[in-house]
């Protein structure tokens, strides 16, 4: 199988995985569901929104939530960190939350007279970042621009962030008071956004019961390890992708382009995270190469929050998903899958 | 979908009713090769109009494609009940079982009128109900052709059908304007009908219909398949006289029946009996029916005077390749026994019929007596005209001048009814006469219709129907009371050695017509015109008085004057001729004429079953490609969503391989998964696999399977995969399923 160089994207610096040799598309399957199943105790009937935040993950972008309070995004976002060996912490943004509280500060050493470097929480494998729409757009900047770059520089100095490394960010809708909408400038660094949405009658019910006593958070323990994790990545870089399925990729790229609905199509950025996040999600399917329909089942996770429907104000998109969800359907359904010719061989 | 296209879906259908009401109104247009008047045509278009509006006007309103055909239906057969029954129907309009039985009965008719009738026919009542029904039917077909199948492409069919009736049904006719026009207006219907232009696409469809509709009107007529295989029998029972000439220019001959009979020489086998003379034709006059007379008593002939000798003969009549609804028996019977079925007689011909039983099959005895007057008996009524014969002194107006007058010519000097009768028998059968049976279709003349006599006696070439029609037509212009009788001459007699009996076979080439004059105390007897077939070759010649007859002493001594021979009707017949004098020129024309046919009709089914041929032609394409080395995965697919398509499954619209299978779900195939990862792994992998073709061949099956059988038929004839290259309905239902 050709190996498909990761890290091409421009202002992307090729990740050094640490001793991690590929792990085989069979483990990568079994040790994916063993994370699922592992959410899975703590947050019961959202399997779409645990496989996408998985993806994510192993795409190794970052991940955005929205939702209203208490539907269980930041229990999502903790128990995939919970369940990832690695360290974690969590940001909770407030307005007066600064961009050095989140990328740590040098102090002064006095024993050894020099500047010593105090990280932030943002040296962590898995951040979450609660509420970030919460946050001034001063601090909000500070993060996603480490999210970008993968790196952190203070005084002059760089320091290099964790490896794996997921910025699990939620939000709540921005019609909600107290809040500062993300700019599209900054949506588009999220690989995805999902909604959690309200449980079904039956996964309530079971949460009831299951939350009477303790929370099941506590009783998560880590199913898969940092170096894993990495070899797992690495082998999602791996994953093929066909011309046919490049093709299509360009075709509904291009549609949302020129789609009379959409007032902002998707940027090249959105091109390349979307066919990365497709290699993850086959590699979660166990399967060596991507389909169109990895590429079906992203478009609104990936493309959806970075779209504007068209005769919307400003303020509003982004949050008429319902819309842009149904244009994308449109898309989807009428852009054909280039299977090319019979007998070519 | 929005108000916008909702309104223009409508718009659209509207005018793609109209478009379709306009080709239904011409190709009906061209029936009127065939019949005389306009009424038919009226009522036959009400009738149609009536179908599509309805269905029209109620897709309008309701969109379940069950409904408009519904409505359509129903307002047919108000339309029909409208022009052909309102008596019958509550309040003119509403049918009720009475309604239905007239329907029967006005089939009835018209069946008996067309079989009756030459063309152009006079559209009495039955026919013109036959047309307006069938217009109904058929307006009914191509509105759920155009609508519901959206398949307007398929409405050139129902047409070409339409159109094509008076080429099959009168061989002369080869008028290409009915199909010019026919095949502009099914032009228009593909026009208004196609949603999406698929210019290059469109134009083909469009091109291989109108030659289908063009090409039987380039071709020289022909008659359509009557026996030209040799497999179908012989009918005369429906159509006696109009079929005769087809019969005996058969490319093979067909056995009819065999018999055996006491008389000697054999017997003249008569359907019946033809005593109207229209014009156009010859027909029979009495159409009812008579389910009181039974076949086993037929009272005694008219017209036998007590003192006319009578001999009585039996006859054992087997059907070979016979149909029809007309028994063939030597005239005139007494009881026919042996018979299946209702069979009755007919008071004024004594011809045998059945309305419900056929021929076909059956063998029967016939007891019957056969009149031997003398000459002095037959000339004894002198040139009077009995009395309440008016009806077959009839002739008709357009009768030409020299009918009269070759008449007055023959036989006008001689004294008395029988030696008139005697000189134009003698005059038809003498040198100035030829038999053919391709010269009357060559100039055109075919028939026995008043114009054709014209012609005929000046071309004076002909067979048995002209002959007989133009003697029967002097005949009664010289006041004999004649009719024309239909049948078969005695046939060809061989003996079966372990009986020793005679046993007649009676061929295609033996059907026969044979003028009959009516002379007191000897009813109709019957003469032989036609030279060289059928009995007395010198009719006027053969002259033995039959001394065993006391009546004949008893009136006048018998003629001995060898100058002035009687008639003996009874004589012992000749061996028939298989063949006209022409013959082998008959045999050529008809093998080109059977050419012709051949490639008219294959020409046809080519046509109709071109998709079927092209998609057999695609499948096999690609199994043979899964059978080499390197076939393609896309190929097993492919074929896979054709039949899909080809058998109406929803999900042709699905954008990747994984969601077209989902839609497939309800095979549950293992072979449907191997075929779905071969083509990902080709498509998406790279990595070519083996494709098992017995694979494609289970989910096919599994999707025929599933199928309603219409579905099946339809995926057969008329494969949804190809037509929608024509047609562009594949566009449209992907865009049903994404919305």
């Amino acid at each position: 199988m050709d190996s498909i160089p990761a890290g091409f994207e421009p202002g992307h610096a090729e990740v050094p995985l640490p001793g991690a040799p590929p792990m085989p598309f069979e483990d990568v399957y079994r040790r994916s569901r063993d994370v699922v199943r592992a959410i899975e105790t703590v947050i019961d009937g959202k399997r779409e929104a645990v496989e996408t935040a998985l993806t994510v993950l192993l795409a190794e972008g970052h991940l955005l939530i929205e939702d209203v309070p208490g539907v269980g995004k930041t229990m999502l976002a903790r128990s995939l960190a919970r369940a990832i060996d690695g360290s974690v912490s969590r940001i909770q943004f407030t307005p007066d939350l600064l961009p050095a509280d989140i990328t740590g500060v040098s102090i002064y050493n006095q024993s050894q007279h020099e500047f010593e470097f105090k990280p932030g929480p943002i040296f962590a494998n898995v951040i979450i970042g609660d509420e970030i729409n919460r946050a001034s757009p001063k601090t909000q900047s500070a993060l996603l621009e480490s999210m970008e770059e993968r790196q952190v520089t203070v005084d002059g100095r760089t320091y290099e962030l964790a490896t794996p490394f997921v910025v699990v960010a939620t939000q709540n809708p921005i019609e909600m008071e107290g809040t500062y909408a993300l700019p599209e400038a900054q949506r588009d660094r999220f690989m995805a956004r999902i909604s959690m949405g309200y449980p079904d009658p039956s996964a309530e019910l079971g949460m009831i019961r299951s939350r009477e006593t303790s929370s099941p958070l506590d009783a998560l323990t880590p199913v898969v390890t940092t170096r894993e994790l990495a070899a797992m990545i690495h082998t999602v870089r791996n994953v093929f992708v066909s011309p046919p399925v490049e093709q299509y990729v360009i075709a509904l790229i291009g549609a949302t382009r020129r789609d009379p609905d959409l007032r902002l199509g998707a940027s090249p950025r959105a091109t390349l995270q979307l066919i990365r996040a497709a290699k993850a999600r086959a590699a979660l399917d166990g399967r060596e190469f991507v389909l169109p329909d990895d590429i079906n089942a992203l478009l609104v996770p990936v493309l959806g929050h970075r779209l504007i429907a068209a005769g919307r104000s400003a303020a509003t998109a982004g949050g008429s998903n319902l819309t842009i969800a149904e244009a994308l359907a449109r898309i989807a359904a009428q852009t054909p899958v280039p299977l090319g010719s019979a007998g070519r061989s | 979908m929005t108000k916008r296209e909702l309104r223009e879906r409508r718009r659209r259908a509207w005018l793609l009713s109209g478009a379709v009401a306009l080709a239904l109104l011409v190709s009906l247009g061209s029936l009127g090769r065939l019949l005389q008047g306009i009424e038919w045509w009226l009522q036959a278009a009400f009738a149609g109009i009536a179908v599509l509006a309805a269905a029209a006007g109620t897709r309008a309103v309701l969109r379940w494609p069950f409904w408009p055909t519904l409505a359509g239906a129903v307002a047919g057969i108000v339309a029909v009940t409208v022009t052909s029954a309102p008596l019958d129907a509550f309040l003119g309009i509403v049918p009720v079982p009475e309604t239905f039985a007239a329907f029967r009965e006005l089939v009835a008719r018209g069946e008996e009128s067309i079989a009756s009738q030459a063309t152009p026919a006079r559209a009495d009542e039955g026919i013109r109900f036959l047309v307006t029904a069938a217009a109904a039917g058929i307006a009914l077909v191509v509105d759920a052709i155009a609508h519901w199948f959206r398949s307007p492409a398929l409405v050139g069919i129902p047409l070409l059908i339409i159109v094509s009736v008076p080429s099959v049904v009168h061989p002369t006719i080869a008028d290409p304007l009915p199909f010019v026009l026919a095949a502009a207006c099914y032009l228009l219907v593909l026009r208004v009908g196609a949603r999406v232009q698929s210019g290059a696409a469109l134009g083909l469809g469009a091109a291989v219909v109108v030659a289908a509709l063009l090409v039987p009107a380039m071709l020289p007529p022909v008659r359509p398949a009557q026996g030209a295989g040799g497999g179908s029998g012989i009918t005369t029972g429906l159509n006696p006289i109009l079929d005769l000439g087809a019969d005996l220019r058969r490319s093979e001959e067909v056995v009819a029946l065999t018999y055996t009979t006491t008389a000697p020489g054999g017997v003249y086998l008569r359907t019946t009996s033809l005593d109207e003379f229209s014009g156009p034709t010859w027909s029979p006059g009495d159409v009812d029916e008579y389910p009181d007379n039974p076949v086993d008593a037929i009272p005694p002939a008219p017209g036998r005077a007590g003192d006319v000798a009578v001999d009585r003969y039996e006859t054992t009549v087997q059907s070979v390749l016979l149909g029809g609804r007309w028994l063939p028996v030597p005239y005139a019977p007494e009881s026919v026994s042996g018979l299946d079925g209702d069979w009755y007689w007919e008071p004024e011909a004594l011809a045998v019929r059945s309305e419900t039983a056929g021929v076909s099959g059956q063998d029967w005895e016939v007891v019957s007596t056969e009149a031997r007057p003398t000459q002095e008996q037959l000339r004894a009524s002198g040139t009077n005209t009995p009395a309440g014969f008016e009806p077959y002194l009839r002739l008709p107006d357009e009768l030409p001048d020299i009918v009269r007058e070759t008449a007055q010519e023959v036989a006008g000097a001689e004294a008395t009814s029988f030696d008139r009768a005697v000189a134009l028998q003698r005059f038809f059968r003498g040198p100035a006469f030829s038999y053919s049976e391709l010269a009357p279709v060559r100039e055109d003349y075919d028939g026995s219709g008043a114009e054709v006599l014209g012609e005929f006696l000046e071309e004076r070439s002909g067979y048995c129907v002209h002959f007989s029609s133009a003697m029967a037509a002097m005949a009664r212009s010289l006041g004999i009371p004649a009719r024309i009788s239909v049948g078969f001459a005695p046939g060809q007699p061989s003996t079966d050695s372990e009986t020793d009996t005679r046993i007649y076979t009676v061929s295609s080439y033996d059907a026969h017509a044979w003028p009959e004059l009516w002379f007191e105390g000897a009813g109709w007897v019957r003469f032989e015109p036609t030279p060289g077939r059928g009995a007395p070759q010198n009719f006027a010649q053969a002259l033995p008085d039959d001394p065993t007859t006391p009546e004949n002493e008893a009136t006048q001594a018998p003629t001995t004057a060898p100058s002035a021979p009687a008639p003996t009707p009874t004589s012992t017949p000749g061996v028939p001729q298989q063949l006209g004098p022409d013959g082998s020129a008959a045999q050529n024309d008809r093998e080109t004429s059977n050419a012709w046919m051949a490639v008219f009709v294959l020409a046809g089914l080519l046509v109709l079953a071109a998709p079927a041929i092209a998609r057999l032609a695609r499948r096999s394409r690609r199994f043979a490609a899964l059978g080499r080395a390197g076939g393609s995965a896309l190929d097993a697919w492919d074929e896979v969503r054709d039949t899909a398509e080809d058998h109406g499954r929803p999900g042709l619209g699905a954008p990747t391989p994984r969601e077209f299978a989902d839609s497939l779900r309800d095979i549950d195939s293992a072979a449907l998964d191997r075929l779905r990862l071969a083509l990902e792994l080709e498509r998406f992998a790279e990595r070519p696999v083996d494709v098992d073709p017995a694979d494609v061949r289970e989910v096919c099956a599994a999707i025929a399977q599933r199928a309603s059988f219409a579905q099946r038929i339809r995926a057969v004839l008329m494969p949804a995969s190809v037509l929608s290259r024509f047609v562009p309905r594949l566009a449209a239902r992907a865009d049903g399923s994404a919305g």
